[in-house]
């Protein structure tokens, strides 16, 4: 094999060590389960999609000034989110319980969203005040692109209280 | 094994553990004991017997095609189900799903170009595994029953092969199920378009209609293919490869000579190396060759020429010579029905777990190698296993554009014009010919024999057979040229007395014979022609005569072990076979269409 | 010996396996990207991912994976001199933002691929290659049905519509309803299958515009027909095309090719479309000759007649001794009536006397449906003004001439 150089005697040891039937036998052995590995590993990786055919995360949601103060539901049909704006400006909610994946509704009058499956409720900040979700609701970042329009990327997300009011996922926003 | 000790002590005690003992209950020690247990303990070993005769295992006996057709059965149900993954049978996605296989998914045109190989490699080694258990005579009791399963394990393997060709959508897909479904319509009394079509039968209740469902290849008779590719036909092959398996078990393998030897590691460590050589020659090839993918479906191009995948080229260039009901639907049925009953017809019982000794005979001036056991048996299949392959080369090599025919190598041209003139023999004398052709089977019984020679002499039954095979000859031959050459109008003044028929033909490229007949009748005049006219069919019929007569004694003597209802059974599938043969000839040499015809009932032959 | 055969197949399957996941890793688009990303800088590389791009528009039914290769063509900031790194010139992507309308609408390819050679669209069994060159123009025309706005982004579409109406094709060809039938309907020209098309007397690659364009350049050499020495005996011969040379210099030529590949039949989504602007008003003209010059030019009688009438076009009737049929002497052998009723009714082909020639595949066509009345006598006057009648012949109002209607 690769020993080619002090081949006689790593190959006279190997004899002595396992018998050359048995070294044959055991490297053939050793290259199949190689090869299967590998195959196996590969049809595994084959079953993860290189391309997607699905909306892209990050989108345009139009100029700030068509969102009412509060929550909007306008992009929660197409993409899923809910804007808020407040009076010092926007954020934004993915729609997607923390506890399971269900998408919450939101009652207006309650100021609460609500979800369906487990009956987690979240506040308008987004923390769980009851129910078994474990965690607060996602906010997407929200930035201003040049055309003055609101961009949203479901891709960066952030719940930690803090963190969640700064940087990418809060825009600053005064009418 | 024997360093059993050198293995880590956490090992050691794992496989002392309640766990390991469940699971596999012996230990690996190479011992006579664990040689057995290792097969009849094990489900996947199980369908092996223990012990096999030495010879068995030769390669050179078995070309391990058995085995073979199971592994790359196994290859491809894997690298199936893992396409699967990427495939939505709808128009609209389909084609876009094999170029996501190719471009976009890791692997994936790997995994499709090895299952598309896979899939010829396994009709090539079915067939193989055919001609194998044919030539040492595999077939015969106890395992008939085997053969016929086998048979329909090819037709199922290409069954499959023709519902996986619809589903990458492409042009090659469209237009080969196109072709095919378009067979179910010729298909006799339930096709729109077969013969004895009963009155209620319309292109929307049709046998084609049931195939595709619809009166068009498209969504639905995607999803069609797609459950019988995928879950059906795989179904209908797995309760016929276990019946096939399990009767190899039960009745025995053919090869008995030699001593026994555990299959447990001979035959495993054999069928194990064969799968890694096959699967190696599966991953060069499909590195080496991307599968074919031709534009996206469209019912309004056909691609020229529109082949079918090569193992269906046979029946397609049979479609040329013949109608869509014969050589799509009557040809493959007989052809299967043929196969199933060669054990059942075929009561010689020598030849088992052996091949047939060959020998050289000299017929006239031929010298030919042939069996020297079981003789016409073996002669006949390898005849039409080679005729198949034949037409099978013609298609794919001899076939351009507008299915015209180019030698191989021989550039294609879409310039090429080439009118051919196609006529057909009167019904009265194409029917007098295959009558003749038929009764050219005609044994002379044992019995009749006797009474012959006791009523008129020892010489008798030699005569009259001598004549009735010679007035065969000639009638047939009479049949065939007479229609052609000659007006039945004997008023006609002698310049016209050649027909406007044998004049067409005459003129025609694709009737060689005829249009050489023409030319020597044109240049002799009209006294010496006739002549030449009459000596032809002498000649010709003195040919097919003496071909009849050769095989005289051997038809009595096949009537004579057989008896009435397998040597019809027998005779009738090989004239079919030859007569399939002989309409090539009248086709290619005389121009010729059909022999009987009626427009109206969609019956041509 | 058979473990000598395991462990050498085992080794040989083991390296197949390596080559082939190589071979699955090592894509040309990964070179490019490579490439690409170690053009920039730290900063430049942020928010850029790697992998296979691509745009999904289910609207037109198409993804387009061009950007795999191309990253740039939308970051002007970032892109290189050299392909496929170069950004888009001009403006195009502002009013075509590519996420709504990918890359191969317009520019021709294979959207799905991923190699360059079959992503452009140049391999067998792909209809829409690259349009290279001016061939682009011919995309805008499934959009922009006025082409008049886009004049000078698509010149050489303008010019091959200009040049259609001039020369008068519409006299035998229709093109979405407008148009004689005396030769094909090229209303989906562009969309013509290459496997119909005959190559054999194409100079260069098999490619839809190579045909068509030769086709204009020299119509005879691209479809010869047979003569009777190429076929089997016994067979008549067949024609060559009977389109007329017109004579088209290569600029001419591509400008038409341009124009015959923008014809397709299929439907773009209402949102892509910009409908044509409303008809003008028929243009009102001095004199009745005027107004049938008009009605001349519109049918496309300029096709077999040729511009104004004066000199008759070169077909292959001519080839057979029928001669051009120029339109100045008609004033000589009709009067009004004869020439309107031969107009509307046109004249369809007729054996000739001498059966050994065979019959000119060129007529006039009948134009009483497609020309309305009152322009038919505009045309009339336009024709019989080409030439003035010759002093002995006939009145004008007089009964038409026996040897009329036969030269």
């Amino acid at each position: 094999m690769g020993a080619a150089v002090s081949g006689q005697t790593v190959w006279g040891q190997l004899e002595e060590r396992f018998g050359r039937r048995q070294f044959l036998l055991k490297t053939g052995w050793a290259f199949f389960y190689l090869f299967l590995g590998g195959w196996l590993l590969s049809n595994l990786r084959y079953l993860f999609p290189n391309v997607l055919y699905e909306p892209t995360l990050s989108f345009k949601a139009g100029h700030p000034d068509e969102f009412p103060l509060g929550i909007s539901e306008k992009w929660k049909k197409a993409q899923r989110v809910w804007v808020v704006r407040t009076a010092g400006g926007f954020y934004c909610f993915w729609a997607r319980c923390t506890h399971l994946g269900c998408t919450p509704n939101w009652f207006e009058a309650e100021g609460r969203f609500k979800c369906p499956c487990h009956g987690s409720n979240f506040n308008k900040d987004g923390d769980v005040i009851a129910g078994p979700a474990p965690k607060p609701l996602w906010r997407c970042s929200v930035q201003l692109a040049n055309d003055g329009q609101l961009v949203i990327d479901k891709a960066r997300l952030e719940n930690r209280p803090k963190l969640r009011e700064q940087g990418d996922f809060f825009l600053p926003y005064q009418a | 094994m024997a360093d059993k000790d050198a293995s880590p002590a956490v090992l050691q005690w794992f496989k002392k553990s309640k766990l390991w003992k469940s699971i596999f209950r012996h230990d690996f020690s190479d011992t006579p004991r664990t040689r057995l247990q290792r097969v009849f303990g094990n489900v996947f070993l199980h369908l092996h017997p223990v012990r096999t005769p030495k010879d068995a295992l030769k390669v050179t006996y078995t070309w391990g095609m058995g085995g073979l057709s199971f592994y790359v059965f196994l290859l491809l149900v894997v690298t199936g189900i893992l396409l699967m993954f990427y495939y939505r049978p709808t128009t609209i996605h389909a084609f876009q799903d094999m170029k996501d296989l190719a471009y976009a998914v890791t692997l994936g045109g790997f995994l499709r170009n090895m299952h598309r190989w896979a899939a010829h490699l396994m009709v090539v080694v079915v067939i193989l595994h055919m001609v194998r258990v044919f030539l040492t005579g595999a077939y015969k009791p106890p395992r008939e029953y085997n053969w016929a399963v086998g048979v329909i394990l090819l037709v199922l393997t290409l069954f499959l092969s023709y519902t996986g060709y619809l589903l990458p959508w492409d042009q090659l897909a469209l237009w080969a199920v196109t072709v095919g479904a378009q067979m179910a319509a010729n298909t006799p009394v339930i096709g729109n378009e077969g013969p004895f079509r009963l009155p209620f039968v319309t292109t929307s209740n049709d046998a084609r209609f049931g195939l595709i469902g619809g009166t068009m290849v498209g969504d639905s008779t995607l999803i069609r293919f797609y459950v019988l590719h995928c879950v059906a036909v795989p179904f209908l092959f797995c309760v016929f490869l276990c019946v096939h398996l399990w009767r190899v078990r039960k009745d025995g393998f053919s090869k008995q000579t030699g001593e026994k030897v555990d299959v447990w590691p001979h035959l495993v460590s054999r069928e194990f190396l064969a799968a890694l050589l096959v699967t190696i020659i599966l991953f060069v090839w499909s590195m080496a060759l991307p599968a074919p993918l031709e534009g996206i479906a469209n019912l309004n191009v056909t691609p020229n020429p529109s082949k079918a995948p090569w193992y269906f080229l046979g029946l397609q260039e049979l479609l040329v010579y013949f109608d869509p009901w014969i050589a799509g639907v009557a040809l493959p049925g007989l052809i299967v029905a043929g196969l199933m009953a060669i054990p059942y017809v075929d009561t010689n019982p020598k030849g088992i777990g052996v091949y047939p000794a060959m020998g050289w005979k000299r017929i006239g001036p031929l010298r030919l190698w042939h069996p020297t056991e079981r003789p016409f048996a073996v002669t006949v299949f390898m005849l039409g296993v080679v005729l198949w392959f034949a037409l099978i080369f013609i298609g794919y090599y001899c076939r351009g554009p507008n299915w015209e025919w180019y030698m191989p190598g021989e550039l294609w041209s879409h310039r090429r014009v080439t009118k051919l003139t196609l006529k057909n023999l009167p019904n009265f004398w194409g029917a007098l010919l295959m009558l003749c052709y038929f009764l050219e089977g005609t044994p002379m019984p044992k019995a009749i024999k006797a009474r012959l020679a006791a009523a008129r002499g020892p010489n008798a039954p030699a005569r009259i057979s001598a004549a009735f095979h010679m007035g065969l000859g000639v009638v047939m031959a009479i049949a065939l040229l007479l229609p052609l050459t000659t007006a039945p109008d004997a008023e006609y003044p002698l310049r016209s007395r050649y027909t406007t028929l044998f004049e067409a033909l005459g003129h025609a490229p694709n009737a060689p014979f005829m249009s050489w007949l023409y030319r020597t009748v044109e240049a002799l005049g009209p006294a010496l022609g006739t002549g030449l006219v009459v000596a032809c069919i002498l000649a010709l019929g003195g040919a097919l005569g003496f071909l009849g007569l050769k095989f005289a004694t051997f038809k009595d003597r096949m009537y004579d072990e057989l008896g009435p209802v397998k040597y019809s059974l027998v005779m009738g599938l090989f004239l079919m076979m030859m007569g399939v043969l002989g309409k090539l000839a009248l086709r290619l040499l005389f121009g010729m269409k059909y022999l009987i015809t009626f427009p109206a009932l969609s019956f041509n032959i | 010996m058979k473990r000598i055969l395991f462990l050498l197949f085992t080794l040989i399957l083991t390296g197949l396996f390596g080559v082939v996941v190589w071979m699955d890793t090592a894509r040309e688009w990964t070179g490019y990207q490579r490439q690409f990303f170690h053009s920039l800088t730290r900063a430049e590389r942020k928010g850029l991912a790697g992998g296979i791009h691509q745009v999904a528009l289910e609207d037109l039914r198409r993804i387009d994976r061009c950007t795999t290769c191309h990253v740039a063509i939308d970051k002007p900031q970032l892109a290189l001199a050299e392909q496929p790194f170069t950004a888009h010139p001009g403006t195009y992507l502002e009013s075509h933002p590519p996420e709504q309308f990918g890359c191969t609408v317009c520019h021709g390819g294979q959207g799905l691929a991923t190699d360059t050679k079959a992503a452009h669209g140049e391999v067998k069994h792909w209809e829409e290659p690259l349009l290279r060159g001016p061939l682009i123009q011919s995309s805008c025309y499934k959009c922009h049905g006025d082409v008049r706005e886009i004049e000078p982004h698509a010149p050489r579409l303008v010019q091959g519509m200009t040049s259609y109406k001039q020369l008068g094709c519409a006299g035998c060809h229709t093109v979405n309803g407008f148009g004689q039938n005396v030769s094909v309907d090229l209303s989906d020209m562009g969309e013509k299958p290459w496997q119909l098309l005959d190559f054999t007397f194409v100079h260069g690659e098999e490619r839809l515009s190579q045909w068509v364009e030769q086709h204009f350049q020299e119509p005879r050499r691209v479809t010869p027909g047979f003569r009777a020495q190429e076929l089997p005996p016994g067979e008549e011969e067949i024609y060559p095309t009977f389109m007329p040379n017109y004579g088209l210099n290569e600029e001419q030529a591509r400008a038409l090719t341009v124009y015959m590949l923008s014809l397709k039949s299929q439907h773009l989504p209402a949102a892509y479309v910009h409908p044509p602007a409303p008809q003008e008003p028929e243009p009102v003209y001095a004199s009745s000759v005027e107004a049938g010059k008009a009605v001349f030019q519109k049918f496309g009688c300029a096709g077999c007649h040729g511009l104004d009438g004066v000199g008759g076009r070169r077909s292959w009737n001519a080839w057979l001794g029928d001669e051009a049929p120029s339109l100045v002497p008609v004033a000589h052998y009709y009067d009004r009536q004869t020439l309107k009723e031969f107009i509307r009714n046109g004249r369809q082909p007729v054996p000739r006397s001498n059966p050994a020639r065979p019959t000119p595949p060129l007529y006039m066509p009948a134009w009483k449906d497609r020309i309305p009345d009152a322009q038919i006598d505009q045309l009339v006057d336009y024709v019989l003004s080409l030439g003035e009648p010759l002093p002995g012949s006939p009145p004008a109002n007089g009964a038409p001439q026996a040897a009329g209607g036969n030269p």
